[in-house]
């Protein structure tokens, strides 16, 4: 099987939270925009605020890419 | 006829989604039960607690949980670890976060809980794939009233969200199937027997040490 380094999977995350910036996503209680993703996942959580909804974000961005990088390695992509 | 509880209340977004996916639940249960159930609104510990005492077999929640309970409201915890002792007895189905980590287990190690089906971290969920959701949130019972018995559930469930994330990814909805494949990586039903006991800080030390030496070995080896 390819590899797929973890900057590719983010890559792909992005380009899709991009296309779709309005559709929501929910960690629990926790909800962000595929707009805030994208920015937590290029690295740009900076640009809105709240130092704790910023880790959050981080946190649950790495879950999603090791989510992702278990479905690469199962062979559904 | 066995009596099943299903607690549903709603008092923000995400509720509002669980709730409406506990809606066909509620119907399927009918044919196998008597179903009463509290749901659409903010639910209060007493009347949960009232209700899991007259001889509900099966209680079902749908919402917010924590490590140690299940939310009714912002600040109701209508179930949690000082009054699990009344899930002695039954069979719990959840779709809520973090619950079977401490309350689930607890509820089953301690409190005589038959089984307790739910998940061990947050459980993620995305808007452009309600469908797909509500299809993986509500198919162990779906499964469970079929016959199955729970272990078969939970592994015919995580093979159902398989297909599930093979769908979502030939639509392009990376991210919704990356989430749902996390959600079924921490399903758990726990039944007596069936738990693996928790792991100490000094057991996981051990263990990395001897890991830490066997590859020490291995490189000393040549290996």
């Amino acid at each position: 099987m390819m590899h797929v380094s973890d900057n590719e999977i983010k890559q792909l995350l992005i380009e899709e939270a991009k296309r779709k910036p309005n559709e929501k996503i929910f960690f629990g209680g926790v909800s962000f925009t595929y707009g805030d993703l994208a920015l937590a996942l290029e690295g740009k959580v900076e640009s809105f605020s709240g130092k704790q909804k910023i880790n959050c974000l981080n946190m649950y961005a790495k879950k999603l890419i090791k989510s992702f990088r278990e479905i690469h390695a199962r062979g559904s992509l | 006829m066995n009596v099943a509880l299903v607690v549903a209340p709603v008092f923000d977004d995400v509720t509002g989604y669980s709730c409406d996916w506990s809606n066909e639940i509620v119907d399927l249960l009918k044919t196998s039960y008597n179903v009463f159930a509290i749901a659409g609104r903010e639910i209060g510990r007493t009347e949960v607690e009232e209700a899991l005492k007259n001889g509900v077999n099966l209680y079902v929640h749908y919402g917010h949980g924590s490590e140690d309970c299940h939310w009714g409201s912002r600040k109701a915890k209508v179930v949690d670890l000082k009054n699990d002792v009344l899930l002695g007895g039954k069979e719990v189905y959840c779709m809520n976060c973090l619950s079977a980590s401490k309350l689930g287990r607890d509820a089953v190690e301690k409190r005589g809980c038959i089984a307790y089906y739910g998940y061990t971290d947050v459980f993620v969920f995305s808007t452009d794939a309600l469908k797909e959701f509500k299809l993986f949130a509500n198919a162990g019972l779906k499964y469970r009233l079929l016959g199955y018995s729970w272990k078969s559930t939970v592994d015919f469930v995580k093979e159902f969200a398989d297909v599930i994330v093979e769908k979502l990814c030939s639509e392009g909805k990376y991210i919704a199937a990356s989430a749902l494949k996390h959600d079924a990586s921490v399903l758990v039903c726990w039944e007596h027997g069936s738990m693996q006991k928790k792991k100490s800080w000094l057991d996981i030390i051990k263990e990395s040490l001897k890991r830490i030496f066997k590859r020490n070995k291995s490189v000393c080896c040549g290996v």
